[in-house]
């Protein structure tokens, strides 16, 4: 009877053990178990040991939880730099990295290799490699900069034990290096590139529906917006423009640019591709794509404006910039003010890389937006086994090998870069500019040390990828350039005339040279504007420039301009602009797209039989004011009806032709069908009949989750955010909140046409507000966040609120809450 | 019986120490081991109260910032905030329990 005791005592304690092998992180010891995480959620003035530094540090924390570095040299500021980072958010640069490097299955499991295998494909790793190398030859006094910052990373990580979020992950942080500042520096630039996703999803449409149809849907300038470009005026640039090559603009851009002219490929062998485009597409698409994945579809993009001085109330210029990025707990950004004898630059550091991305010194203040032209461009290849064709003759690819949890992979390379998909003999390879080495970090850390507006414009001389368009002011100037590498291909026109463009609609043939970039836009005619005459310039991911600029967009996949359009709605009825007004504009959640299209849907509905609900609904439809206020009822109608709309013709007719993952045409073009063709087969051959049928589906869905009192149908019951956490778990994320906005409001909520109650969470928007007058010393600032990644501490999430309610920090006033001395 | 308090404070050291320099519960049966010289009985009960005595290392941490934390780890893991602080001290104490029973049993045998 004992020994039977004995034995089950003996079996319960073995199965107590395996089972409490999963509580280790809970063992209540300090330095053990996750607990001591709640001693570290507040900053607390300390005086810190840091191997490595020439001298003393002060870091300053403020009110807002922005750090102010203080050191004496480059090397110590860069290293204190790393320090406070890798203190604030190491697991989620760790994360960062090993995403970047297609390295997360090995450390986070097999249900991340697909995300690995596209990093890989996509070849960010490789390029990061041979960056640090370029670094390293040509630059060795900007590669100094990044070993200091992995310096400061490493001394936190050799001082630090287990932090918080590994001991919940499973693993101890890796020792940080520049290559993964820069491999993670090619994973921004991917998901804010232009030229890889695009042309793939463009050949579809165009397969499926021919010349009429994509020029229809999706024309190469949106509908409603070609004459509000991010460069004013016609195209022309620093004198040069098509009419000086003798071409007619409106010639140019009636041609059929998918056509095997302009591509190389003819109709035919497109379609028969189809599978092989199919395959492209789910090779790269990347599970993990921290920072919102770049589409035709309206999911992300950025504002920026800038007033010149004439039209300031200030007296000097000003300018606006809200990038708008998938958000995260803790946010990508980190909010610095880093001071030495070199540097005097306040703003906001993408956490693993050093320096300030946007942000000010005292003199000058600079803002990124999206440029959508293309920095990468497809290429269909033919192979003959491991041979491709190439001018005429078969040569060698070459491969990229790699292991992940023990399966070999091997990737072909042809001349034009890494092949992302075979299909037979045939292959889609991808060529973008990231492929060879650009010194983004030498323009950012010039731009951080900028005292006017030629120092903006030198900096950016360095900045290779991606492109962007740079919201840039001084004390005197203000302007914009798009800068960056924008590959060009010398295409030869139906009439024999010969032009250099960028990008293409489609995919190209890779077997000829004619159709390989032979060069990028030369900087001095990159697009750009200092001081325009107009007082004001925009940069909300619209068109960048007009019809005749010299080196035609034809690879240009611009954001509908909905707040663009909204922007120069604002700007041009304002003929002096104040700091309010810059915050007005940030704020604002005019739908002017809804302000298009209500007429058509109102006058199609506004006679149709009706139930007591639906006429309380149209009600507040025909009263709304095209607000996306949290408690406007009108936009909630609006929205569903619009949802049907898109649900009942374009996603049906997408889906119908097995090509559901296309993104959803630009509410622009549904206001011009219903204004122009409003019985295309697009809107179902009846547009009235179309809208009324979606109006009545829309009050019915509506009624059945939200009851019949329509009073109570706000936009915020059905419109949420969510900041998601970097570890996946809802318990580390923030929300879901009730947000304002939508997908065409300057103060962005996007979300997608889907008849769903509740709306899809909102998941990217804006991710800091700045708005600056280096002139008159205004420098404001929030983000929807905090700097710390302690979940618990109140500097997690400190400026939420304020970020919420459309305030800033003035981040020229701040007052030291605590005071941390590296030594 | 004054033989049995110098066993149980050293099973009180040998705890606290695998508590404070290992990660696992399972390390209780090393800890209950100097148990085995009390009767069955008292060597049970000791080892349940030596073990689950840890819960007292909470005193170092603050108590709302505890809180909040055992809440967040419970939304992350499904189950109640206040389970996650007390269970790894409950495991621990039912170990050295279950240890020192056996210990005791098989030596008076």
């Amino acid at each position: 009877m004992r020994k039977i005791l004995d034995a089950v005592i003996i079996a319960l304690l073995i199965v107590l053990s395996i089972f409490s092998m999963n509580f280790s992180v809970l063992n209540p010891s300090p330095g053990i178990g996750v607990w001591d995480e709640t001693l570290n959620s507040n900053y607390t003035s300390q005086v810190l040991k840091i191997p490595g530094l020439y001298k003393p540090v002060t870091v300053k924390i403020d009110s807002t939880g922005m750090a102010h570095i203080y050191a004496q040299n480059d090397h110590d500021l860069f290293m204190a730099e790393g320090y406070y980072q890798a203190s604030n958010r190491l697991f989620q640069m760790e994360i960062q990295a090993l995403a970047a490097s297609g390295n997360l299955s090995k450390y986070l499991g097999p249900s991340y290799i697909d995300s690995d295998k596209a990093m890989r494909y996509l070849g960010l790793p490789y390029n990061a490699y041979n960056l640090e190398i370029a670094y390293k030859t040509n630059h060795p006094e900007f590669y100094e900069i990044a070993v200091a910052f992995s310096q400061g990373i490493n001394s936190y990580i050799n001082s630090s034990g287990t932090p918080f979020y590994f001991k919940l992950a499973g693993f101890k942080p890796f020792l940080w290096s520049p290559y993964y500042t820069l491999v993670w520096e090619e994973y921004m630039t991917l998901s804010l590139t232009t030229g890889i996703y695009e042309p793939l999803y463009s050949a579809l449409f165009y397969n499926a529906f021919g010349f009429e149809n994509s020029t229809l849907i999706w024309p190469y300038y949106p509908y409603y917006t070609e004459n509000i470009t991010v460069i004013p005026g016609d195209g022309t640039v620093n004198g040069n423009n098509l009419e000086k090559q003798h071409i007619d603009p409106d010639y140019l851009w009636s041609l059929n640019w998918y056509d095997s002219w302009a591509t190389g490929i003819n109709t035919s062998l497109l379609k028969r591709i189809n599978p092989l485009i199919m395959a492209a597409l789910k090779n790269i698409s990347d599970p993990m794509m921290l920072p919102a994945l770049h589409s035709m579809e309206e999911t992300i993009g950025s504002n920026s404006w800038v007033v010149t001085a004439n039209n300031s109330k200030t007296g000097y210029p000003m300018l606006a910039n809200d990038p708008h990025l998938t958000l995260l707990a803790p946010s990508l950004w980190i909010p610095l003010n880093l001071v030495d004898p070199n540097y005097n630059v306040t703003g906001w550091a993408l956490a693993g890389i050093p320096g300030i991305l946007i942000g000010h010194t005292q003199n000058t203040s600079w803002g990124l937006t999206m440029s959508e032209g293309n920095s990468a461009n497809v290429f269909l290849e033919i192979f003959n086994g491991n041979r491709y064709l190439y001018n005429g003759t078969w040569h060698d690819a070459s491969f990229r090998n790699f292991t992940l949890l023990g399966n070999k992979y091997s990737i072909p390379m042809t001349r034009n870069g890494p092949v992302i998909a075979r299909w037979g003999n045939f292959g889609i390879s991808i060529n973008w500019t990231a492929q060879q080495p650009s010194y983004v970090l030498i323009a950012e850390l010039m731009l951080d040390r900028s005292s006017n507006y030629t120092d903006l414009m030198n900096a950016l001389r360095y900045w290779g990828y991606p492109p962007q368009n740079f919201a840039l002011v001084s004390r005197d100037h203000a302007g914009y350039i798009v800068a960056g590498n924008f590959p060009i291909i010398r295409e030869t026109l139906p009439d024999g005339k010969n032009v250099y463009v960028v990008g293409s609609r489609s995919i190209l043939n890779g077997t000829n040279p004619s159709y390989i970039p032979c060069g990028y836009v030369p900087y001095q005619y990159l697009p750009q504007v200092k001081d325009p005459e107009q007082g004001y310039a925009f940069a909300p991911n619209q068109a960048t420039v007009g019809k005749s600029y010299p080196y035609p967009f034809i690879g240009g996949f611009w954001e509908s301009g909905g707040r663009a359009y909204a922007a120069w709605n604002y700007l041009r009825t304002h003929q002096k602009m104040g700091i309010d007004d810059m915050k007005a504009m940030q704020s604002n959640v005019t739908d002017f797209f809804a302000m298009k299209l209500m007429p058509y849907i109102d006058n199609s509905i506004k006679n149709m039989n009706m139930n007591m609900t639906e006429k309380k609904a149209l009600e507040y439809l025909e009263n709304w004011n095209f607000t996306a206020y949290t408690d406007s009822v009108g936009m909630t109608v609006y929205w569903y009806t619009l949802s049907y709309i898109y649900n009942l013709s374009f996603q049906r007719i997408l889906d119908s032709n097995g090509l559901d993952l296309l993104p959803l045409p630009f509410v622009n073009t549904l206001i011009y069908l219903a204004s122009n063709y409003p019985d295309s087969p697009w809107v179902n051959g009846n547009f009235t009949r179309l809208a009324m049928i979606s109006f009545s589906k829309a009050v019915s869905l509506l009624a059945s989750y939200l009851g019949n009192n329509v009073s109570s149908w706000t936009w915020g019951r059905v419109h949420y955010l969510m900041i998601s956490s970097i570890t996946g778990s809802d318990a580390f994320s923030v929300g879901p909140i009730p947000f304002y906005g939508d997908t065409n409001t300057l103060s962005v909520g996007s979300v997608p046409y889907l008849p769903v109650i509740p709306e899809p969470y909102v998941t990217s928007s804006s991710s800091l507000r700045e708005i600056s007058c280096p002139g008159a010393g205004i420098f404001l600032g929030v983000f929807p966040g905090g700097p710390s990644d302690n979940p618990i501490s109140y500097y997690y999430e400190n400026q939420l609120s304020t970020w919420l309610s459309h305030g800033y920090y003035d981040l020229t006033a701040w007052r030291t809450e605590v005071t941390i001395t590296y030594e | 019986m004054n033989r049995d308090y110098v066993f149980i404070g050293i099973s009180i050291i040998l705890a606290y120490l695998f508590l404070f320099f290992t990660p696992y519960p399972w390390t209780g049966i090393f800890a209950a081991i100097p148990l085995f010289k009390l009767t069955v009985k008292r060597a049970a009960l000791a080892g349940f109260f030596i073990g689950f005595s840890t819960i007292i290392i909470y005193i170092i941490y603050p108590m709302a910032p505890l809180f909040k934390l055992s809440s967040i780890l419970g939304t992350a893991t499904g189950m109640p905030g206040i389970v996650l602080i007390i269970i790894y001290p409950l495991i621990y104490g039912l170990t050295m329990m279950l240890s020192a029973l056996l210990f005791s049993d098989l030596t008076k045998k």
